[in-house]
């Protein structure tokens, strides 16, 4: 592991360990209200806030940082600048994780509870339930795509595309291509997100109901923690494949295959239909 | 289904003993019905800020009188043919209410005199 990597790493828990700190004291300040939904509400903001702040943190860390100054700090150029909006999205849930786990347990001398059956995972807006699911599903189509389209062998292994010419004299290839070599990491990377999104979707489902609220509002409660992280979750998936897309179209399209602009059309579509899914407002 | 329970951690009965009479009241009452679905015994003692023994013992205990059944997968079930009020007996038990209603009489001395009617009997 090189020196630069081991600085970015540390880098990442400096700032994952900061803002977990951060967010335990704001979060034991700030949510005092006679309204018990309404401080659960705000307990929420803080929470998905917090948990946004870090993954973007990151995410503007990377932008900078990885395809210049770390862009050869892995024995495949460019790995960190590919694998950056799914770690962003891997630490926004953590931070999720950590707020959700920590959830006030009830108090006081009497104490009641409904007698209500909750599902095996929070249920979310259906808007980003959809997105996550068709971005997650176009990211792993096209990673294993490109996969088989990049070419093999040479120094460029799996990172390039060849050239498209009905001339035998002619050859040549067109990169940076997310080929095997960047795609087998996204492909890890993104399941442990989709895991590691649904493992907090169980953690919503089964944390304690919030003191003095109906079963409704209460459902309502844990249905706002769950769009809010599968808002986050289906950003860093959409930031992921537009990507990909963007890349894999310039190389093709410079390599003089039809389908290059098209994707880097797609590329943009999936950014604009990511943003929009994440600045929705959640009810 | 909205229904709900409560204890007390002051008082001197058991919290396993306050979930086990109320769950049992419910459905001797008809209020939760056979088939009904009950939480899950982690939802449950999360919801109630007590430990999940506490509620695993209480469920046990129904299971025991035959009230509930308990299922992999499924989870606790009010169990079919569980007692029920026969008619009679209910709407003694509505007169009761109604004159205890009528007197102020508070639910606990109702309780007390329930169970001192019952002692008196069994001598």
């Amino acid at each position: 592991m090189s020196t630069s990597l081991v600085t970015v790493l540390l880098i990442v828990f400096a700032a994952v360990a900061l803002f977990t700190v951060v967010m335990g004291i704001v979060l034991t300040v700030v949510v005092k209200t006679d309204d018990p939904s309404r401080g659960a509400k705000r307990r929420i903001q803080v929470l998905y806030s917090v948990a946004a702040l870090v993954g973007l943190a990151f995410a503007a860390l990377a932008a900078y940082a990885f395809p210049t100054i770390y862009v050869n700090s892995t024995e495949v150029p460019g790995l960190l600048a590919a694998l950056a909006p799914l770690i962003a999205g891997i630490l926004f849930v953590d931070i999720a994780a950590i707020g959700e786990s920590f959830w006030p347990r009830p108090k006081g001398q009497k104490r009641g509870a409904y007698l209500t059956r909750r599902p095996a995972l929070a249920n979310a807006g259906a808007i980003t339930q959809i997105a996550t699911v068709v971005w997650a599903t176009l990211l792993v189509v096209s990673l294993v795509l490109f996969g088989f389209i990049a070419v093999k062998g040479g120094e460029a292994s799996g990172r390039s595309i060849a050239y498209v010419s009905t001339d035998p004299s002619v050859s040549g290839k067109s990169g940076p291509f997310p080929g095997w070599p960047y795609g087998i990491p996204m492909l890890v990377l993104a399941g442990v997100l989709i895991v590691f999104a649904v493992a907090v979707l169980h953690v919503i489902a089964r944390r304690p109901a919030v003191s003095g609220t109906t079963p409704q509002s209460d459902a309502q409660l844990r249905r706002i923690s769950a769009t809010n992280l599968l808002k986050g979750t289906q950003a860093s998936l959409a930031a992921s494949l537009a990507g990909v897309l963007l890349i894999a179209g310039q190389s093709s399209a410079n390599a003089g295959y039809w389908w290059g602009t098209p994707c880097m059309a797609m590329s943009l579509m999936v950014v604009v239909a990511g943003i929009i899914v994440l600045v929705w407002p959640s009810r | 289904m909205s229904t709900q329970i409560s204890i007390d951690m002051s008082s001197a009965i058991p919290p396993f003993e306050q979930v086990r009479s109320q769950l049992a009241a419910l459905i001797s009452a008809g209020i939760l019905t056979p088939g009904t679905r009950l939480p899950t015994v982690r939802d449950l003692a999360a919801d109630l800020g007590i430990a999940v023994g506490t509620v695993t013992r209480a469920y046990r205990e129904l299971e025991i009188l035959g009230l509930v059944t308990s299922r992999r997968r499924i989870g606790t079930v009010v169990a079919e043919g569980a007692p029920e009020l026969v008619e009679p007996l209910k709407s003694a038990v509505d007169r009761l209410i109604e004159a205890a209603d009528a007197t102020n009489t508070p639910d606990e001395d109702v309780i007390a005199i329930v169970q001192g009617a019952l002692l008196r009997r069994n001598v």
